[in-house]
């Protein structure tokens, strides 16, 4: 403390010098001082309160008072837009989905109500040996009855008829019961379902070529009577499956290309 | 806050520290305690510091509103006086500094501030000074003005604050050694001018 020492005597001085001491109202200038102070604050406090009236996301992102709020909401907003466009599609997908297999179902009951209507085909034990040659035929005939399948020649009346004469031939229950290929007695079976036709078959027999050919398209009108339902019932059907009602048509195309031939030779002898 | 002048008498019995804290937790007795403990001594050391009562008064004022608005800063690791003696000198820094930008006398405006210890004193004598005008407490008053910040700083917070020197360095951010040599500077500069006071008050 040598330094204290050597100044010892002007630090007395500065330590004898006299004390000043606050003013009166020092106390009363310091109070009014925060007073101040604190209605500046409130002034300022209430400014910002307006300032932030000016709604929701303006309080939220104006002032930035919560500036991590920003980056977070756009994120929360992309996923669920994202979540909202998924569920939207899944749900569309659903209904393509469920209105898929209502077409599918409808198509097998109308393939259902088709069936019965189709000839009924003779077991292969049963048919006879003319039935076998017909399959061969159709095969056959493969390529001409896939152009056909446009439905315009299903629309021909003489397809119609053909169809229906088909399947009076086909049919084993049929009450003539006659063999088609060995006696050529084809128009006797389709007399079974005209009124007009004679019991004993005789008179299709004695008609000559040209009345021959006049009675084929008689009955065939008449035929087409009966078909014409059927076919208005497979055009509907080919709305719903083109697939499967365009198979059971064309097999019946075919055979009725078949049988046209085989009417037309017949009438040619 | 309350218009009290003297608080609670209970409060006299707490620490500087305890009043703050109390402070801290809304008691506004307790900062009424530390004005009234701590007015005069603060008044005194700015008015030994700036050489104006009025802005030592002012200065003080600035001081205890900065306590009250800024109270949570204040931690209980050092003194609360050095803390307050802190803040104040910070403010009569800045008073100062606006002061010599528009209406300066020192000698210093012309040379580098920090390389003088003191600057001699003005013949003007402030509204102030006149009442103790050619007293001993004048001439000393006049010599601690000449004196550079960095002395005069110290030498009060020593000399008429009293504070140890540990206190000191806190206050001013110095090491322990830098503060005693600018004491001992301080003593020194103010001896010499108090004597080239005195001859040429003789004169």
């Amino acid at each position: 403390m040598d330094n204290e020492e050597k100044h010892i005597d002007i630090a007395e001085k500065l330590k004898s010098l006299e004390k000043i001491e606050a003013s009166h109202n020092f106390t009363h200038n310091l109070h009014a001082k925060i007073i101040e102070f604190e209605s500046e604050k409130r002034r300022e406090h209430a400014k910002r309160n307006e300032e932030s009236k000016g709604g929701f996301l303006k309080d939220l992102f104006g002032n930035l008072q919560y500036p991590w709020l920003v980056p977070a909401a756009g994120f929360t907003i992309l996923i669920f837009f994202v979540f909202y466009i998924t569920y939207q599609n899944k749900s569309v997908i659903e209904a393509d989905n469920n209105a898929s297999l209502k077409n599918e179902q409808q198509t097998i009951q109308s393939e259902k109500q088709i069936i019965p209507a189709e000839p009924e085909k003779p077991s292969e034990d049963q048919a006879p040996p003319a039935d076998k040659e017909k399959k061969e035929l159709t095969t056959e005939v493969k390529p001409q009855s896939q152009q056909s399948m446009t439905g315009n020649d299903l629309k021909s009346e003489s397809s119609i008829s053909e169809k229906k004469v088909y399947r009076e031939r086909t049919d084993p229950n049929s009450e003539s019961g006659n063999n088609t290929e060995t006696d050529g007695s084809n128009l006797n079976m389709k007399d079974n379902y005209t009124e007009e036709t004679s019991p004993d078959g005789e008179v299709s027999k004695e008609l000559s070529g040209s009345e021959n050919q006049g009675a084929v398209s008689e009955e065939t009108g008449r035929t087409m009577a009966n078909v014409k339902p059927e076919l208005k019932d497979t055009n509907k059907d080919m709305k719903y499956n083109n697939d499967n009602a365009g198979s059971i048509l064309l097999k019946m195309n075919k055979i009725d290309i078949e049988a046209l031939e085989r009417i037309r030779e017949e009438i040619s002898k | 806050m309350s218009g009290k002048s003297n608080p609670d008498p209970d409060y006299k019995n707490l620490t500087d520290e305890e009043l703050i804290k109390k402070f801290q937790n809304g008691d506004i007795d307790a900062y009424n305690e530390i004005v009234f403990r701590f007015k005069d001594k603060l008044v005194n050391f700015l008015y030994r510091y700036t050489g104006s009562r009025e802005e030592s008064e002012d200065i003080a004022q600035d001081t205890f509103l900065k306590i009250y608005t800024s109270k949570h800063l204040y931690r209980e690791i050092g003194k609360f006086s050095t803390w307050m003696y802190t803040i104040a000198i910070n403010f009569a820094r800045t008073k100062i500094r606006k002061k010599k930008k528009y209406n300066s006398f020192s000698l210093s405006r012309f040379g580098e501030e920090d390389e003088k210890d003191y600057d001699l004193p003005s013949d003007v004598i402030a509204p102030d000074d006149s009442v103790n005008a050619g007293t001993e407490s004048y001439y000393i008053q006049k010599a601690i003005d000449a004196l550079s910040d960095k002395l005069r700083q110290v030498i009060i917070l020593r000399d008429i604050q009293d504070l140890d020197y540990d206190e000191i360095a806190t206050i001013t951010d110095l090491p322990l050694g830098t503060v005693k040599s600018r004491i001992n500077r301080g003593r020194e500069c103010l001896k010499e001018m108090l004597e080239h006071i005195y001859r040429s008050d003789k004169k």
